[in-house]
């Protein structure tokens, strides 16, 4: 039924009332809209994510070698364990990575919030600051790595330079057991600080002011409102920026392969970075889908520890 | 017709009931309002009657249509939100006329519509205005606007006017009545307000905890409550109650003088509220009901003397500016036809 | 926030000036590099004549594929940005508004946020095999795919933050107003989060540019993008120094293009993804 002409008249409004029907493809849509629109993510998350997943456990357990383009899967769950566990370069990778990500992490925690501090405190030219502070953030990490590298250059690089011209020995910043995880700590330091700084500038904004001027009026110091009261009042935006930073922190590859890939010897050898050499250098895809797995489990217990340190520390 | 008809309607969320066995009928035409203290659940049977909210158990139909399981745009209503909920990205003309463009009408038609409703609203010079460029008062008659365009069968009220600043609440109580004299449709009006309820109502339906305490016209409910919420709720100020024992078919109430006796009541309770409206009080020489005056508020045509009587507040509303100071004793008469008694247990009328 | 007087002020504004050339100092010796030429660059010097070689021999020389890493890189970058927008936005209105039963939506979150977490290169492996079959290895389209993948749990997320903002009551009205489900997301709930649309996909854009480690693996020297040429430019046995810190120059300018325009909605996306 559809309205007549005049629907001023009684009859027009006594007639009824519905919509016009449109296609029917858009009503069938609407009809089962819930579907349309969650399938799509569903599908793809399906697809790449929970199948290759799946496919994981099956790959585990086998070594998996090309011939003539075709795939040849041998059983071999105990080979793949007993290379897991003899792996001594998997474990010193996991050591490499927890050393680098608590080190770069804290440093960038301090840095990032003394930064947000100190631009929310200036009084002109935040947004040209912030504008500048987060351009690291936007890069390509491999032009960072690519960046640094240049840097870095025991006999060129500017870094280099600037310490004989202070009367200092260069230092080779890649090539020395000793230093290159350093180094690599000094990159992220550079690339993810402003991460850290734009979360907590942010949430340091947000503070309410008033909460700030009465305990200036009540007679505290700089160094007694930083804290006391703003870095208290900052906990969840800490958190968060924490939370995030640690993630990515265990996820580093771009920036090590760049810049010495792994070595020299093993000094800089991280998680993704021996994933990567086993899968695509070692050719060993069985046993790269066992350490994958691994990975991941690890990756997951890590959360899920963290959360409830996380939730313990709230409670206080 | 555009009857709409609740029958032994429940709502439950989860286990929780909220709306316990409500039958109500309003008629083509009535302006009802559904009124009553926060939690006491009008706003959740305006929006099952909306079909924003699904129906527990029961049926509610419009016209005489059951529409328990049609989508509210189905059902042939427009409803006024609190927070007038426009649209913020289109402009007033297009907030009023998108139910119509949702029904594919003509541009012109929905022009014509439009700019009626806008005219009879005073709105025709911001057609072209976002909602964030105006004011409150603007913005709830583009929100009525809009249900006026859809030429409903029902209308339905979601408090609308608690958002607005007292004067022109006041003012717009009268709009939204005028309007709905002219329009001749079904209104449901939800409201906390009881001076909107009463100044507003054909029927007031008084809600209590997810039940009906009374429904009626607003004078049936202000001149014989059926129980002692309704009596405390509807009135401004509210009625004043005092606690009483009844012996032997007289009603007594405590003071500093020992017992008063009021006068003769049947009742079979011996616990028996008696409520009397502050403008039904008086000041006699003798007999009565002994106080002490606390507060005088003078509101320039008439005041109101708060007094202590038997250590609770009595409100006692006069017109003119009576001659009494803070601290002064007065005794209170009153006439016992105009007073009413509640069971002091349940609350029901005696 | 803090008061800054005197000494105070002079030592806060003296580390931000630090801080401010600390970011900004890379850019500039690097970019002094990319116009020197290679044996400028080995002597260190700081005088030296400029030149455009290297970016020519970046851009325009026969055996440099960086035009067509530029190339695949937008390609890339464009389309994963624009189907990821479109599966996330739905899948993000979806969860936000429409019935789901509590278990399914959390269930569906929690795994977004799990995947966000592993690193890509566990998923490589299974990757490498499924796209061999299928035949999109090392094809951009295998690429796009990865990356609408990888970007989407973020995307879900911002744009579920978006849509929780808008007032419920407003989606009522549109209901009695006879919008159906389809009309109320298209024309009322989809133009007014049209600013986390624009943050979104931003953020999408410029993590899709950027990632190298599955682009590394995926790809052919023909589909390759550009942050895996600039890691080619670094493992060559003889390295071109100067054309490296071209690649890396070129390779900024669309963070520095965002940064003039976008700045706004870069910030407003990672602090509001952030803050959930």
């Amino acid at each position: 039924m559809t309205r007549s002409a005049d629907a001023e008249s009684p009859a027009a409004i006594e007639a009824g009332f519905h919509l016009k029907h449109k296609a029917g493809l858009v009503d069938f849509i609407d009809r089962h809209f819930k579907w349309f629109t969650l399938g799509p993510a569903a599908l793809l998350l399906l697809f790449l994510t929970a199948y290759p997943l799946i496919d994981l456990f099956a790959m585990s357990v086998h070594t998996i070698s090309f011939s003539q383009a075709k795939e040849i899967w041998t059983f071999t769950p105990l080979a793949n364990l007993r290379d897991l566990f003899s792996d001594d370069i998997f474990a010193i990778a996991l050591w490499n990575t927890l050393v680098f990500a608590v080190i770069s992490v804290s440093v960038e925690m301090v840095l990032g919030l003394a930064l947000a501090i100190l631009v929310a405190s200036v009084t002109a030219g935040k947004g040209l600051i912030r504008t500048i502070l987060i351009v690291p953030i936007l890069m390509p990490p491999v032009a960072i790595g690519s960046m640094w590298k240049l840097m870095f250059n025991l006999d060129f690089g500017v870094i280099n330079q600037a310490l004989m011209v202070v009367g200092l020995q260069p230092v080779d910043w890649l090539g020395s057991l000793s230093v290159a995880l350093f180094s690599i700590i000094i990159v992220d330091i550079w690339h993810w600080t402003p991460f850290v700084f734009l979360i907590l500038f942010a949430a340091a904004e947000g503070l309410p002011k008033e909460v700030i001027e009465a305990a200036r009026i009540d007679g505290a110091r700089n160094r007694d409102l930083v804290f006391k009261i703003i870095v208290p009042l900052m906990k969840p935006a800490i958190a968060v920026a924490l939370l995030f930073r640690v993630i990515l922190a265990f996820k580093v590859f771009d920036e090590v392969f760049l810049l010495t890939s792994g070595g020299p010897g093993t000094s800089t050898e991280v998680v993704s970075l021996h994933l990567y050499k086993v899968f695509f250098e070692e050719n060993q895809i069985g046993y790269g889908a066992l350490l994958s797995l691994a990975i991941i489990a690890a990756t997951i217990a890590f959360l899920w520890v963290g959360q409830r340190a996380a939730t313990a520390v709230g409670r206080r | 017709m555009a009857e709409v008809q609740l029958e032994n309607v429940h709502k439950r969320f989860g286990g929780v009931e909220v709306i316990h066995d409500i039958d109500l009928t309003i008629d083509n035409g009535e302006f009802v309002v559904l009124v009553g203290p926060s939690g006491c659940g009008k706003s959740t049977l305006l929006r099952m009657i909306a079909g924003l909210e699904a129906i527990s158990e029961g049926s509610i139909s419009i016209g005489g249509r059951i529409v328990n399981d049609l989508e509210p745009r189905e059902r042939d209503i427009a409803m006024v939100f609190q927070s007038y909920a426009l649209y913020p990205h289109m402009n007033v003309a297009k907030n009023m006329g998108f139910s119509m463009a949702l029904r594919k009408e003509q541009p012109g038609r929905i022009r014509q519509v439009v700019e009626g409703a806008a005219t009879s609203l005073e709105l025709m010079p911001y057609l072209d205005r976002l909602p964030r460029a105006l004011s409150g008062g603007q913005r709830q008659r583009v929100a009525m606007g809009r249900a006026i365009v859809r030429r409903p069968k029902v209308f339905l009220f979601d408090e609308p006017l608690s958002n607005l600043d007292a004067q022109l609440r006041v003012q717009m109580r009268t709009e939204v009545r005028k309007l709905h004299q002219r329009l001749e449709a079904t209104s449901v009006y939800v409201t906390h307000d009881q001076v909107e309820a009463m100044t507003m109502a054909d029927r007031i339906v008084v809600l209590d905890k997810g039940r009906i305490a009374q429904a009626g016209s607003p004078l049936e409910l202000y001149d014989r409550p059926a129980n002692r919420f309704v009596a405390e709720f509807i009135g401004s100020p509210a009625i004043n109650v005092f606690p009483g024992e009844v012996d032997s078919g007289r009603l007594f109430l405590p003071s500093e003088e020992g017992r008063i006796d009021i006068g003769p009541v049947s009742a079979h309770e011996k616990k028996v509220d008696m409520g009397v409206r502050p403008e039904d009080l008086r000041p006699v020489d003798s007999g009565g009901i002994p106080g002490t005056v606390q507060v005088i508020e003078n509101l320039g045509a008439e005041t109101y003397v708060i007094l202590s009587v038997a250590g609770r507040d009595v409100c006692w509303r006069i017109a003119g500016r009576p001659d009494v100071s803070v601290g002064d004793r007065v005794r209170l008469g009153f006439d016992l036809s105009h007073a009413h008694f509640f069971n002091a247990a349940s609350g029901a009328r005696i | 926030m803090l008061a800054l007087r005197g000494p105070s002020k002079a030592a806060a504004y003296t580390l931000l000036a630090f801080g401010i050339f600390i970011i900004i100092a890379p850019f500039l010796w690097v970019a002094l590099q990319s116009f020197k030429y290679q044996i400028a660059i080995l002597q260190g010097a700081w005088i030296f004549p400029p030149t455009w070689f290297n970016y020519l021999d970046v851009l325009y020389s026969p055996r440099s594929d960086f035009p067509l890493n530029l190339w695949n890189s937008i390609v890339v970058a464009t389309v994963s940005t624009v189907c990821v927008l479109i599966v996330g936005t739905l899948a993000a209105y979806s969860l936000s508004r429409l019935s789901w039963k509590r278990w399914i939506a959390r269930g569906f979150l929690a795994w977004t946020l799990i995947f966000n977490m592993i690193p890509p290169l566990t998923l490589i492996g299974p990757w490498y095999l499924i796209f061999r079959e299928i035949g999109l290895y090392q094809t951009l389209s295998g690429l796009i795919l990865a990356h609408i993948t990888l970007n989407l749990p973020m995307t879900i997320w911002m744009m579920m933050a978006y849509f929780n903002e808008i007032p419920i009551e407003i989606e009522d009205a549109a209901r009695v107003d006879g919008c159906r489900r389809v009309d109320a997301f298209w024309r009322i709930s989809l133009p007014l989060v049209a600013p986390g649309l624009i943050a979104a996909g931003v953020l999408a854009f410029v993590f899709s540019w950027n990632e190298f480690a599955v682009a590394l693996n995926l790809t052919s020297r023909a589909t390759a993008t550009v942050p895996v040429a600039i890691a080619r430019f670094a493992q060559e046995y003889e390295i071109q120094y100067g054309q490296m810190a071209a690649a890396s120059i070129l390779s900024t300018i669309p963070a520095l293009v965002l940064m003039f325009f976008g700045q706004r909605f870069v910030v407003q996306g990672l602090t509001m993804g952030a803050v959930k």
